[in-house]
């Protein structure tokens, strides 16, 4: 089995990407794409011919706007619409940190997670923006308050069973379930920690970093939260902690086996106070039982790694064994092409990394 | 310098124009061009003008408020004017306008 993998990865100043040849075993660099611009979030587009990838592109001067490739990253383009909140609204577009293709069902449709947190939704390529102001509005939105990266709606799941039901994952603030498409939300929280609950909204302020969900079982939800490791078995209703083996319940990303969903990776790291590796061995845990019970894989990674590795820096890619692919806060690359169980560093020493996607390549 | 007849809706009239340039990260939304030229004006008119033959430049330049970004910095000539009530100022013949990164952008 095997096959090539492009790995693409954003950081604080552009896009790299890395090709692998056919056994995953040498690997070519390119970039950087987008020189200079702080690049978010790569989504892919794999409902075309031929996958479409869009950018969450930013700077602190000069603003965030979404760009598109058609050529898998050779060649660029700002579009000219970009998610965006109404003048009059008090909120404004600080960063966009997911871009989630929609469904098979629905071409042209596009989400966006942003900060200030807020969902956004295109129907035509991203030509245009709408934002979903059931939780751009939220009921509870007075009670939302920013984490140490901001006020960030990252994560943007779709249930695959259920073309009506979507989750986000906003830091700081929770996790919210739409049943009805995105007209409406729920704080979805029940067992999550609450930062410091409010009289008002006691289900607000839990900090998710990154959820992700079992496309065979849409109950089957996961997250690594500020404040521990969870799992929920009814789609977001209830969450219960799964740290069975993790050495630390704090760590930013989470990825799921692209065929076996009871198996997922996450980097444990030391406290929020330091967001390192745990004594400076850097690790990924892996789980083979949905969360019961977790252990270390480190073969080829390097020890005296002060480094820490944020929510959107992990991936994998669908080929058999199964790649992974994560980047750190000090620009290093680290892949393994057999499911964790050995890892290389890849070429380069790069930008603060805030993103990693990984596709197959076509022979 | 002012220039006339480098744009189609010139129609080869005495239109003065004035140039805008740009800083490197921007030059993408303008095909890579450093400079282009907008129809002078007041500083808020040659803005308008600019973001509506440019727009991909509007993103870069104001907020969702419609402000100029906190950090874009706006030179007439050797003079900087990024607050507003030098907007309605002519930009004098003879100088372009320049978009810098300011220094309180770090």
């Amino acid at each position: 089995m095997g096959g090539r993998a492009l790995v693409m990865v954003g950081t604080q100043k552009g896009a790299f990407f890395y090709r692998s040849d056919p056994r995953r075993d040498r690997w070519e660099i390119e970039g950087p794409y987008l020189e200079g611009w702080e690049v978010t979030t790569i989504g892919v587009d794999g409902r075309g011919e031929r996958p479409v990838l869009y950018a969450g592109v930013g700077h602190f001067v000069y603003g965030p706007t979404v760009h598109r490739s058609d050529d898998l990253g050779a060649t660029w383009r700002q579009l000219e619409a970009r998610p965006s909140y109404p003048g009059d609204s008090g909120f404004s577009l600080n960063r966009i940190w997911t871009i989630v293709p929609g469904r098979d069902s629905q071409p042209g449709v596009l989400y966006a997670g942003v900060d200030e947190a807020g969902i956004f939704r295109s129907d035509d390529d991203g030509a245009s923006w709408q934002g979903l102001d059931g939780l751009n509005r939220h009921p509870t939105r007075a009670a939302w308050g920013p984490g140490a990266g901001g006020l960030c709606c990252h994560t943007i799941l779709l249930d695959p069973h259920d073309d009506r039901r979507l989750w986000v994952g906003i830091s700081a603030v929770g996790t919210f379930r739409s049943d009805d498409g995105g007209e409406t939300w729920q704080v979805k929280t029940d067992g999550l920690p609450i930062i410091e609950p409010r009289e008002d909204h006691p289900g607000v302020g839990s900090c998710v970093h990154r959820m992700v969900l079992d496309p065979e079982d849409s109950n089957n939800l996961y997250q690594q939260n500020h404040q521990g490791v969870f799992r929920s078995r009814d789609a977001g209703d209830s969450w219960q902690r799964i740290e069975s083996g993790v050495p630390s319940t704090f760590g930013f990303p989470m990825v799921m086996h692209p065929r076996d969903p009871k198996t997922l990776f996450v980097v444990p790291q030391k406290s929020d106070e330091q967001r390192t590796a745990i004594d400076g061995r850097l690790a990924v845990y892996r789980t083979s039982d949905g969360g019961d019970s977790w252990a270390a894989l480190r073969s080829g990674l390097p020890d005296h790694t002060f480094q820490g590795v944020l929510r959107g820096a992990m991936a994998t890619d669908a080929l058999d064994p199964c790649g992974i692919y994560f980047g750190t806060t000090g620009g290093q690359v680290f892949a393994s092409a057999d499911a964790g169980e050995s890892w290389r560093p890849l070429p380069g020493a790069l930008p603060r990394i805030s993103s990693v996607t990984a596709i197959e390549l076509a022979d | 310098m002012p220039e006339r007849g480098d744009r189609p809706d010139d129609e080869g009239d005495a239109v003065e124009r004035v140039e805008v340039h740009l800083p490197s990260l921007l030059r993408p939304a303008v095909g890579g061009r450093s400079s282009v030229t907008v129809e002078r004006g007041t500083l808020g008119q040659c803005l308008e003008r600019l973001v509506r033959d440019h727009p991909l430049l509007a993103p870069h330049l104001f907020d969702d408020r419609g402000e100029l970004r906190e950090h874009v910095n706006l030179f007439v000539g050797e003079r900087n004017v990024r607050w507003r009530d030098r907007w309605h100022e002519a930009v004098p013949t003879g100088e372009g306008i320049t978009v810098l990164q300011a220094v309180s952008g770090g």
